[in-house]
């Protein structure tokens, strides 16, 4: 069951320079900042009210968010749906044929996490996310 | 004061399409029926998803900045919604920091991507 929406994503050049941005802007300020080499990224998360606006700069140049700044610039690059049971959502996806980026979950900064492929929902790229 | 994610806004090519398919997919319920906002040259319906929706949007006049969008940029995201506490102090304020504010109307106001690294941000008087 899907709970809430937990964050969305921004796809940043510069992530100081981003967090700067927000700040100055909206007066919020990262919480939490951490590299995940796996996604090639390295991340902010930002408090908004009980969700938050993470903040993605790529660190890896070949790496997915690289790619997505290349084509699109910078901007929203995905949303992270809160779900009750990870497993059981990947599986029920699975078995409805939807391309699914991680067909198990995976250990993210929102928790046990898993990416459903863009092209299955009409070009959002949707992360969904078990808080552990 | 920002209060929160109101919603996330998703653009796409055709809504009953969409909507079927994030039903049956994500488990998610219709808040609203199919309403045309021809001012702003979409159709939409928001998607319950706990105490925050997505609104799924269409555009309806080609020519419009929506239609447009879509043309360049396909299917997928398109705003992010926030709810705040003082939309018109707040949009005051930011306009005196040199923010470029978009489309704005009664309790809501749009900034310019440009001034937020990419992303359109749609700020909304909070009901709560």
């Amino acid at each position: 069951m899907i709970k809430r929406i937990d964050h969305v994503s921004i796809a940043v050049k510069d992530l100081d320079e981003a967090l700067g941005v927000f700040k100055a802007v909206f007066g919020l300020e990262s919480v939490h900042q951490e590299e995940i080499p796996d996604q090639g990224v390295k991340a902010a998360l930002i408090k908004v009210g009980d969700g938050e606006i993470e903040l993605v700069e790529p660190i890896d140049p070949e790496g997915g968010v690289a790619k997505f700044i290349e084509r699109r610039g910078e901007g929203i690059h995905h949303i992270c749906l809160e779900v009750d049971n990870i497993d059981e959502e990947l599986k029920s996806l699975e078995a409805k044929g939807v391309a699914l980026i991680d067909k198990q979950p995976r250990r993210g900064l929102a928790g046990m996490i898993g990416f459903v492929h863009p092209k299955a929902t009409k070009g959002v790229l949707v992360e969904l996310a078990q808080k552990v | 004061m920002i209060k929160g994610i109101g919603h996330a806004g998703i653009l796409v090519s055709n809504l009953d399409e969409a909507v079927e398919l994030y039903c049956d997919l994500f488990g998610l319920e219709p808040l609203t029926q199919v309403t045309d906002w021809p001012g702003e040259g979409m159709k939409n319906v928001l998607l319950k998803v706990g105490n925050q929706a997505f609104e799924v949007m269409e555009p309806t006049d080609p020519q419009g900045g929506l239609a447009r969008f879509l043309e360049r940029r396909g299917e997928g995201l398109h705003h992010l919604n926030l709810e705040v506490d003082d939309v018109d102090g707040l949009v005051k304020s930011l306009e005196a920091k040199g923010v470029v504010t978009l489309g704005r109307g009664p309790g809501f106001c749009f900034l310019h991507p440009k001034s937020t690294r990419g992303v359109l941000f749609e700020l909304i008087q909070s009901a709560k």
